[in-house]
């Protein structure tokens, strides 16, 4: 720890991203160590695993599954930003029709939805839109509500600001509603990236002929421990950057939109 | 002072139908009557203050002539026709001063001009011309966080300014500001209304301010709210703060206090 | 009353406290009966096959024969609410020691945040896989996924909880020379109480979701198993009765846990 310096800084010892990375060293380490210990087929080393990512990443038919499923996954996600954001700020202008509206939205959203897919099923078949579709609604749902809550939260001094000014809806929307529910909307988009990405996943997992989730279940059955830790690594990869630069995006939005109480 | 304006203003003294023209307005939210019946006349570039104890209604009538609250009852005339909606020549300015977080000044005080359709070259020099007559010349980039409250008061009067209004509603835009820079604002109000000739109806809690200000001091009594007195003030104008130590000042001060103080008195042992 | 036009522009209009004569709440549940009644209708009609969809009357009645059976009520739903609450409660008791570590070591703080912070934007069904490998096809992966789901939203209000107890508190705290446990019991718990129980409240919506949707993949034991078998053995009834039950289930179990949360609530006046 470097001691105190003559000027008064709050910093004292590590920067920020030490520890978290130390704990991750020592999550590591713990792991290869009880692994080289059991040695175990059903317990890989990290190397182990990340070889045969390696190997998987190599393999044409493996990176077609990923292909698949990250295309799937982008347009079911910008679907349901798009989608829940447009009707929640809709909705969310009238205190009536959202407290009409809410009760049962917010019901669906508290069932595990992936008990519902195999009406998706049913009525879509097996393929893109089945999947596709489930994973628009797990993220739709959430986008939804966040948005209601946030419309209604506008100021009201805005909203009569707007009357005053013989604003329209539609002028009321882009120059008020809007800016205003811009922090929240970008909280939002980081949230629902996470959602329809697990829907996705299991949908592909429960019943799936490619794709990431359904690649999970093969080396399930196959029992090559080594593929699914590889696998579940690139999960977390593919999942973590998108995430990582949304929260970057969504710092930006709150510096520049966020109301700071004088 | 621009010739639209000077037109604006010779054409307003020719005509004689007051600006508003308000007559049997009540309000009820649900079992409770909140206002009324008054009757309300502003002749144009009249200055009108409300005076009253808090809750009584003012703001309720204020809102009700800017087309903001459908009345109970009543009819609301302004320029002469029945209000149908809030009017392109109304301005509000509201007591937390209305300002858009999320832009800079100047963007602020084009706001109404930007809702009207006007082209953004033409909304933005008239913006800094504003800007500059409320005296934030040097801060139109800067944004309303970093202003003080007589800052943002001073902007949203530059963008209702930006409607040249014949009517300005205010509804105790001094009340969140500190003595001071009230004092201050007050007489930037003086100027700002004769330099555009608008009639006035102007809300407030300072008998002061009412004085100061008006042509006219309409005192309300307690809810539900109905004009127990009208005080003419006679002062010449142009007005300064020296004005309020005159006698006939003094007079009007104190026949309005004795007027609130009853009423306010009764007000607060029909609470108990 | 004499209905006048409004002048005013309709954001800014009160809120109606009735439309067509009926309150927001009646029309919820018009919203809902419609519904019902479409997909009746629609099953009837014969314009869908039976192995697709089914009235919703039947699926009504089945979701009761199910209660009345035996096999169902013990293998299903008493399996599925016993491995809830044993998630639940593991989650329940690491998160708020873990959040109670982070908010007494500020290196504990920094290390275990920033992980916090993005846990739920990563997959974590996808462990679901290796958990099998290495534990077998009975409870323990769902178990195990169930907690690990649960325990961070717990961890992360727990942790708001304990670190809102305002300064004063504390300064009382250390002025009456209290020790750390009875810090902990007399001072921060009470405290943290409110944020500790919606995390909690939070913590059990996700041990039931995780729980569910675990045992549907996996498809061995549970609620979520009997859907997962009725849909590969075309059995359209018995999957629509479980896909009933279990909303029903997740539903009544939220509510439930609503309501008892408010009357534990001392911020709510």
């Amino acid at each position: 720890m470097s001691a105190g310096t003559a000027s008064r800084t709050p910093r004292r010892g590590a920067p920020a991203w030490v520890p978290p990375l130390v704990l991750a060293a020592v999550v590591v380490a713990a792991w290869t160590v009880t692994a080289a210990l059991a040695d175990s087929a059903v317990y890989p080393l990290p190397t182990e695993a990340l070889a045969s990512l390696r190997s998987d990443l190599g393999n044409s038919r493996f990176l077609e599954s990923v292909a698949d499923t990250a295309r799937v996954l982008l347009l079911s996600y910008a679907a349901a930003i798009a989608i829940g954001s447009i009707a929640g700020m809709l909705l969310g202008l009238s205190a009536f029709w959202s407290a009409a509206v809410l009760p049962v939205v917010y019901a669906l959203n508290s069932v595990p939805k992936i008990v519902l897919y195999p009406i998706f099923l049913l009525f879509l078949g097996i393929g893109d839109l089945s999947r596709g579709s489930f994973a628009f609604v797990s993220g739709v749902l959430p986008m939804f509500l966040i948005m209601v809550e946030a419309t209604a939260g506008v100021s009201r001094l805005h909203l009569r600001l707007a009357a005053s000014l013989g604003m329209s809806r539609w002028s009321l929307m882009r120059r008020i509603v809007v800016p205003s529910v811009l922090p929240s909307l970008a909280a939002a988009m980081r949230l629902c990236f996470g959602l329809t990405l697990i829907g996705l996943l299991l949908a592909e997992m429960f019943s799936g002929s490619s794709g990431l989730g359904y690649e999970l279940l093969r080396n399930l059955s196959l029992a090559r421990v080594e593929n699914i830790l590889g696998q579940v690594v690139l999960i977390g990869v593919l999942a973590l950057v998108p995430t990582l630069a949304l929260q970057q995006f969504e710092l930006r939005i709150r510096n520049r939109y966020e109301e700071v109480s004088a | 002072m621009s010739t639209q304006t000077q037109e604006r203003r010779e054409r307003m003294a020719t005509v004689t139908t007051p600006i508003v023209s308000a007559r049997g307005v009540e309000q009820h939210f649900g079992p409770v009557h909140a206002l009324g019946p008054v009757d309300l006349t502003i002749e144009r570039g009249e200055f009108v203050s409300i005076v009253g104890p808090s809750g009584c209604g003012k703001s309720t009538l204020l809102e009700i002539v800017g087309a903001l609250q459908d009345p109970v009852r009543g009819a609301v005339e302004v320029d002469g026709a029945p209000l149908d909606g809030p009017r392109r020549r109304t301005a509000i300015v509201f007591q937390e001063s209305a300002t858009l977080p999320w832009r800079t000044v100047l963007d602020n005080v084009a706001f109404a001009l930007e809702v009207r359709g006007v082209g953004k070259k033409e909304r933005r020099e008239r913006a800094r011309e504003l800007v500059e007559v409320v005296g934030l010349g040097g801060f139109e980039d800067h944004y309303p966080a970093q202003l003080s409250g007589g800052m943002r008061q001073r902007v949203a009067m530059a963008r209702a300014m930006s409607m040249e209004p014949d009517l300005i509603l205010a509804d105790e835009p001094f009340g969140a500001l500190d003595e001071q820079t009230r004092m201050l604002m007050a007489e930037e109000l003086l100027r700002v209304v004769a330099t555009i000739g608008c009639g006035v109806l102007f809300i407030t809690h300072s008998i002061q301010e009412a004085v100061l200000l008006s042509d006219r001091v309409l005192v309300m009594g307690r809810r539900p709210g109905t004009f127990v007195d009208e005080v003419a003030i006679d002062l010449p104008r142009p007005r300064a703060h020296a004005a309020l130590s005159e006698p006939a000042a003094t007079a009007s001060q104190e026949r309005i206090w004795a007027q609130i103080r009853s009423e306010a008195e009764v007000a607060m042992r029909s609470e108990r | 009353m004499r209905r006048r036009p409004s002048v005013v522009p309709s954001y800014v209009r009160p809120t109606p406290r009735r439309v067509a004569g009926l309150p927001a709440a009646a029309w919820t549940l018009v919203l809902v009966a419609a519904a019902v009644v479409a997909v009746e209708l629609y099953a009837r009609s014969g314009a869908v096959s039976r192995l697709d969809l089914i009235p919703v009357s039947e699926m009504a009645t089945r979701s009761l024969e199910l209660l009345g059976n035996r096999d169902f009520v013990v293998d299903a739903l008493l399996r599925s609410m016993v491995l809830i609450c044993a998630s639940f409660a593991a989650s329940a008791v690491v998160g708020v020691g873990v959040a109670y570590l982070m908010a007494r070591s500020r290196w504990v703080h920094r290390a275990v945040k920033p992980y916090v912070n993005v846990f739920y934007a990563l997959p974590i069904f996808a462990l679901y896989p290796v958990m099998v490998v290495m534990f077998g096809t009975g409870v323990v992966p769902i178990v195990l996924l169930a907690t690990l789901f649960s325990v961070v939203i717990v961890i992360s209000n727990a942790l708001v909880g304990f670190e809102s107890t305002p300064v004063i508190v504390t300064k009382l705290a250390r002025s009456l020379e209290m020790t750390r446990s009875q810090q902990l019991r007399k001072i921060l718990l009470p405290a943290a109480l409110p944020d500790i129980l919606a995390g909690l409240k939070l913590g059990l919506a996700y041990a039931i979701i995780a729980v569910l949707a675990t045992e549907f993949i996996l498809a061995t034991t549970g609620l979520g198993q009997v859907v997962n078998r009725a849909y590969n053995n075309f059995n359209t009834v018995d999957m629509y009765a479980g896909i009933l039950f279990v909303s029903a289930f997740a539903l009544l179990a939220n509510l439930a846990l609503g309501a008892a949360l408010r009357t534990f609530d001392w911020r709510r006046r």
